[in-house]
Order: structure tokens, then sequence, then C-alpha cells
């Protein structure tokens, strides 16, 4: 009895702890895994992680890849991207792998802004894009709040300043508005299985068209059952299983 | 108009003519040719004729050319034609041109004798228009025949042997790849009256270069006498090898003309010529022989011959002689030990222009040291077969010391080289983190967001509302009065309240009303009276007008009877009331 009240206690205690381990923690964790060619292990570990977050995305691609499961790392290297498009490592991953997967694709479909205008905005957190918008934009505020009042003297040049940052605030509002805009999209999925066919209807009894393979980006359109109207980027279009897509 | 002035003129200015004769040189070596000019000169174009030469005893003429010029000074023509001969001698002695004549309208003109010395001491003349001295280059073109240095007949007096042509090779008896030159030639003393279509020979199992002459031309022309014929010739030169053993033709060249345009067309042609062609001898044959061909010297040097571990160093090796070396093959790369040898860059050069070819071979090896002290290029054997020699022949470069010190650079003992990828992967992983942020967007969807948004607009307008204000108060007497009139009246009224002096409480209750009524119309305290009240009240509050004219006659009575406490505050709270009511309809 008393060896199974201290079994009891230990394995309440190791799931405490498990429980108790932060992302931070688990991300690290599955990092050294991968390290050790745990590739598998070092998966579901980035998986039981429920944030979104461009390192995790792009660790958890990596290990996706080792496990020879195209489909799925370009869908985490674009769900990377798109909560940070300027991402270098994952531009260059990206870019390798859809190098080596079957289906060639059209590469200005994933066109990213990477340019350096953009790089640093690039680099930030929708939120964080946000806060800076926001504190921008009421600093504009408070210089025409200035200037309506009649407060505007020599030492501070209101109208200057209010200029900058309505500006600074347009362009701030603009990039957020684009990331959020991309962040928002949902019509964009990776075909995660070997090879699917497409159909003419959302029924495998009407003619097969095409068949893509893994790892090729689809845009879809509307949804009838289990099936979805899915337009590859050289133009062609039909019926697949949504099952064999996974959303960007 | 000019020309019937001309016409009209000339046979009235039809007088004297003027011949001379004029030798230039008239002293010069046998075989070189000189010109003898004859002008008539004199009034008028009317069908001047040629002046006739007799014939010349120990001269030939060599060619002949006429020009005329025409002058007109003062209404008088004055008409220059030249007949320029060249003669030419090949024997010494004195020779005497007879005089010309000219006959013209009836009379006779005639030039003086001219002497013409030929002497083997004589300058040989300079000057471009002596026959040797300016041979015909290229094949004529129609309609330039003659020319006058031309000794070309008249094309209807031409005979087969005026015309030849010929192939002729400075070696018939060669190895692969021996150079040799074969000259075509075109021999005529004729005139064409076309210019002539040449075929080349067919050169089958030969290399084959068009060879320039020396003066860097690829046609040569010359004049040259064979026999009694004096020929114009025209020469090509090709430079051959053959490029395997056997017996190898040189097929016939030939050449179409039209000599004059009422006969056949000519078509000469070259005898074959064929050539033979010795195998290598397989005695003495050097292991590394690679097919070169001549006589060559191979010299060798190293710049600089000190240097440090990655520095540049150039090994050159020179091979120069007479021969064709450009069919050799490329030099061999070598490799020497604590030396990195890169692919030679290989200069060929040759001069085609003698009865051979004389060519030189550069051959620059680019060194770069990996290793410190001593290193040694090793010899380098060339070894070719010399046909003038008939044996193979090695030469070997001599070893070259060169000084290598320690690099200087720090990366002195990585290698060197084009860097090149083993396996093409993905980039690692992102690193370890403190803190893994959540990048979901989320403030967006947040009503806060959009509150904080949406709040500097009040605020904007609440600003612009006082700031509006404000600028009315400073700038609009009126309003400012009007808007502090209540206020004003209220605290007038407040301070009056607790004073017991009758006089002194209906002073204040005066003037604090008439000060309320005066902010309110814009005018002076003292000039509000009952009467001014009523009038502007007529159409205000009921009651109100009349309340303030009590209110007036009080403050007058109050003046001159005593007014209880009680009756004072209910005029003080009656003029209250009065103020909040004119307020209201304001």
């Amino acid at each position: 009895m008393k060896t199974f009240l201290a079994l009891l206690l230990v394995f309440f205690a190791t799931t405490q702890t498990a429980m108790a381990l932060t992302d931070a923690q688990k991300f690290n964790s599955a990092n050294k895994l991968y390290l050790e060619h745990e590739y598998g292990k070092a998966v579901e570990l980035y998986n039981s992680i429920d944030i979104s977050n461009p390192d995790l995305e792009y660790n958890r691609a990596s290990a996706y890849y080792k496990e020879g499961k195209i489909g799925k790392a370009i869908l985490h290297l674009n769900r990377a991207l798109k909560l940070r498009p300027g991402d270098e490592d994952a531009l260059a991953n990206l870019r390798y792998i859809r190098s080596i997967k079957h289906d060639r694709e059209n590469d200005g479909e994933d066109i990213y802004i990477t340019n350096a205008a953009v790089a640093v905005a690039n680099a930030l957190p929708i939120n964080g894009m946000i806060a800076i918008t926001l504190f921008v934009y009421l600093l504009a505020a408070a210089c025409l709040l200035g200037l309506i009042l009649g407060n505007n003297n020599k030492v501070v040049n209101l109208p200057r300043w209010l200029i900058f940052f309505v500006t600074i605030t347009i362009v701030c509002a603009a990039l957020t508005s684009y990331r959020i805009a991309r962040f928002e999209r949902t019509d964009r999925a990776v075909a995660i299985e070997n090879s699917i066919d497409a159909f003419s209807g959302p029924s495998d009894i009407t003619d097969r068209l095409f068949t893509f393979h893994e790892g090729t980006k689809v845009t879809i359109g509307r949804k009838d059952g289990a099936y979805a109207f899915v337009t590859l980027s050289s133009g062609l279009s039909g019926w697949a299983r949504l099952e064999n897509l996974e959303r960007i | 108009m000019y020309i019937a002035i001309i016409l009209w003129a000339a046979p009235a200015l039809a007088d004297d003519i003027a011949l001379t004769a004029k030798a230039l040189p008239d002293h010069l070596p046998p075989g070189e040719a000189f010109r003898l000019v004859i002008t008539v000169a004199g009034p008028g174009i009317k069908s001047l004729p040629d002046p006739i030469l007799p014939r010349l005893k120990g001269l030939e003429i060599v060619g002949k050319s006429t020009s005329q010029t025409i002058e007109m000074l003062n209404f008088s023509i004055k008409v220059t034609k030249q007949t320029t001969y060249n003669i030419i001698s090949h024997k010494e002695g004195i020779f005497t041109i007879p005089p010309a004549t000219l006959a013209y309208e009836g009379k006779t003109y005639k030039t003086a004798p001219v002497d013409i010395r030929y002497d083997k001491s004589a300058p040989i003349p300079k000057g471009p228009r002596t026959a040797r001295r300016r041979p015909h280059f290229g094949f004529p073109k129609p309609g330039r025949e003659p020319s006058n240095d031309r000794p070309m007949k008249r094309s209807r007096n031409w005979s087969k042997e005026d015309l030849k042509v010929t192939m002729e090779v400075n070696k018939n008896d060669v190895v692969p790849f021996e150079t040799f030159i074969a000259t075509f030639s075109f021999y005529r003393a004729v005139e064409l009256w076309e210019r002539p279509s040449y075929q080349k020979p067919s050169f089958k199992g030969f290399w084959v270069e068009e060879a320039p002459f020396k003066n860097g031309k690829k046609e040569q022309a010359a004049i040259e006498r064979i026999g009694d014929k004096v020929f114009h010739v025209t020469r090509l030169r090709y430079l051959l090898a053959p490029l395997t053993s056997g017996e190898h033709l040189i097929g016939s060249a030939n050449i179409s003309f039209l000599v004059d345009p009422w006969s056949i067309k000519q078509v000469l042609y070259t005898q074959p010529l064929v050539i033979s062609v010795r195998p290598f001898p397989e005695k003495g044959k050097p292991d590394d022989f690679t097919g070169m061909v001549g006589s060559y010297k191979v010299s060798s040097g190293a710049e600089p011959l000190k240097g440090s571990v990655d520095s540049s160093i150039k090994f050159r090796v020179t091979i120069e002689g007479e021969g064709y070396i450009k069919h050799a093959p490329p030099p061999p790369k070598f490799t020497a030990k604590g030396l990195e040898v890169f692919d030679p860059k290989v200069t060929d050069t040759a001069d085609k222009t003698g009865t051979g070819v004389h060519s030189k071979r550069t051959i620059e090896y680019p060194l770069i040291p990996t290793a410190e002290g001593k290193q040694t290029i090793p010899p380098l054997v060339f070894s070719w077969y010399d046909p003038a020699a008939k044996k193979y022949v090695r030469q070997t470069t001599k070893a070259i010391t060169l000084d290598i010190s320690a690099s200087s650079k720090a990366t002195a003992d990585a290698p060197r080289g084009k860097v090149e990828r083993i396996k093409n992967d993905i980039r690692y992983l992102k690193p370890d983190v403190d803190e893994l942020e959540n990048w979901r967007g989320s403030y967006y969807r947040d009503p806060k967001l959009w509150m904080i948004i949406i709040a500097p607009f009040p605020v904007l307008l609440i600003g612009w509302v006082i700031a509006k204000r404000k600028t009315r108060l400073t700038t609009d007497v009126a309003y400012a009065r009007s808007s502090k009139a209540a206020k004003s009246a209220q605290a007038k009224f407040a301070k009056i309240e607790p004073i017991e002096n009758t006089r002194e409480f209906y002073a204040g209750l005066d003037k604090a009303l008439r000060g309320y009524l005066g902010d309110i119309w814009n005018l002076p305290a003292p000039s509000v009276t009952t009467m001014v009240v009523e009038n502007r009240l007529a159409n205000g509050p009921q009651g109100v007008a009349q309340g303030l004219s009590a209110l007036f006659k009080a403050v007058v009575e109050a003046r001159y009877a005593p007014v209880s406490s009680k009756d004072r505050l209910n005029d003080l709270k009656m003029a209250r009331s009065l103020i909040l009511l004119l307020e209201k309809k304001r």
C-alpha cells in the first residue's frame, strides 16, 4: 500500500511537473530532441505548444522535414511566414523544400514583402505593430489638439510634428493592415498527403482532372461536403478532398 | 550658255599649237622605266589628234596614258593634251627618241628629239610612277585596263602564250604537320576585259591557311619578264600542313575571265600536285612525342623567384623556332610539391610571311606556393620531330628553385581553391528562448482598441469648442460681457446679502442689476434706466420689466425711508429670480 502510494505520489508529481512546463521550456526541449535526431518526439512536443509563434512554426517545419513530411514542413513554414513575413531562414527553407518536392509551382505566388523598408515591420508581432501604430496615432492626435487649443510655440513646432506623426501613422497603419489581412486570410492550404486527385465535381465518381502532390499550395474556394474547390498556382482547378489539405 | 560660247569661240581662236616632248628622268639604270610626256597645247578643242611617236630603237613602250585640260581666260580657250609613254630599256647606252609629229588643220607640228642615257651607275629613279616601283596589285577590275604602266597588248592581238597559271610548292616530301608553302601565280601579258574569277584548289587532307606576303597583303602583284614578254603576275600563298601520312593531292586551281568581249571565256587550270607525306619514323620516337614538328628552342623562367605562401608566382616556358607550333597539343599540367599549379595560359604567335613558318609558344603557369621553404619547379620535357635533321629532339627545361617564406596572412594554412558544396540541407533551428511570445494578433479584435482609436475625436471636438469660445471671448466684447453677466450679478448679490445698512444694500443691489443689464445689452451701467428696461423688455418674459421697474423704484425709495430686513431680502430674492428668468430666455 505504501509503495502504491509512493508511486502514485511520484506519478502525480511528475505529471504536475510536466504540466507545469512553460511553452518556452517545451520549445527548448523539442529543440534538444531535434538535435538528438528524435524528430518524431520533437514534433510531438512542438505540437503541444498552443500558441502562434514564428520560431515555433519554423522549428516544427524543420522537424517535419527531417521526418520526411514535406507537406507539413511547407505548411508550417508558410505559417511562420504568415506571422513573420521577412524571416530569411523560413524563406530559404521554403525555397529549398519547394525545389525538391514533386510539383513545380509558380514562385511568384509566394512573394513576401522582404524589402528593407518593411523588414523591421515584418519582424514584429502584429500586436507590437498595432501598439506602435496606436502610439504614433495618439501622438498625432495630441499634436492636433495642441494646435486647436492654440498652444503652438516656437520651441515645439507642432505643425511639423503633426505632419511627421500623421505620416508615420499612415505608414504603420498600412503595414499593420497588410499584416492583419495576410494573417486573417484562410483560403490557402497545403497538400499534406502524398498524392491527391482533383475531380471535376465534389465527388470521386466525377472525372479525375489532375493529381497534385504533397506540399503543393492551393487556394480553397467553395466547399461541398467533404470536398473543396481548389485552384493551383498554375491555374488548374478542381475538387479535392478537404481532409488531404491543411489550411495555412 | 557657257558651252555655246566655247563652241562659238573655238574655231575663231584656232591658231598656233605648241608640241613638246620631255623625258622624266633622262638618266637611269637599265631595267628602269622612264616617262616620255608629249604635250600638245593650243586654242580650241575641236578634235585635237594624238601626236604620233615614231618607232623606237632599243626601247620598249610598256604603257601609255593621255590626259586633257581646258582653261578659259578672258574669253580665250586653251586646251592642253598630254600623252605619257612609259618606256623601258634593259641595255646601257644613249637612246634618242625621234621627234613626235602632229598634223592639225593642214599643218604639221614636231617635237624636238629627246636623248635618254641608260647607265648602270645612274641612280634608281624615285617616285611611284615607274613601272617597277608601282606594280599592278591584285586582279584588275573590268574597264580599268589598260593603265599607263601596264605592258598590255591590245585585246584583239593576244595569244594563249600571253596567259598562264601555276601552282608551286616549296616542299613535296614532308611528314605530318610539317608546314610548306603553295603559291598560285597568274601571269598575263594581255589586257583583260573583266576581273578574273578565281577558284582555289582542293586541299583535302591538309591544314590550310592563307599565308600573307612580307608586306602583309594576301595578294602580291609584280611585273616579270619571261623571255621577250613582260607579264603582270598576281600571286596567292597558302600555308599547308598534311594531317596524316600518305600521298595527298593538291587539286587544280582555276581562273576564268574574258580577254575581250567578242571571244569566249577563258579558263586556265593549274596542274594538280602530289605531296608525299612520310610517316614519323618509329626509331627513336620518344614516349611523350605528341606530333610537334619543327626545329625549336625551349627556354623557361619563373618570376619572382622569392615569394611567400599564398603569393602568386608565374612560371613561363617559351618554345620558339621554325615550324607551326599551333598544331601542337596544349602543354601538360604538372604537379610540384609545395606548389599549387593552375591551368596554363598558352599564347601562340606565328610569322607566315617567309618561305616557312616561324612560330613562338609562350606557356604561362600560375603557381601559388602552399608551403614555406625551398620549393622546386620540376624540369619539363618537350619533344618534337625535326624534319630538317630527320630526327626526334627532346629538350628539358631547367629545374627552378623558389625561396618561399611563411604567409603573412592568417589563413596561410587553409587550403585554397573553389568551395564545393557537399550536401544541401535546410537551415538550422531557431535557438532556445527564455519566453515564447504569442504572436497571434489579438489586439485588433479587442473593442478597447477601437475605443482608444475613437477617443481622440470627442476630445478634439471639445478642444475645438473651447478654442472657439476662448477666441470669441477675446474678440467679441458683447459676448464676453453677456456670458459673464449672470455670474457677476450673482456674485454681487451674494456680497450685499449680509449688509444691514439699507442705503448700502440697495446701492449694491442697484449696481448689480444695472451692471447685469448693461452686460447683457452691452451698455454702460448708468445708461440702464427704467425707460430703457421697459423698452428692451417690452417683448420679454412677462412681468420681468415691471419687476425690474419696481426694484429700481424700491432702490430710490430706500434712500429716503427705512426698509425692513425682510423687505430687503424679498427684493434680493426678486432680483435673483428676475435674473434667472432673463437667463432662461436668453
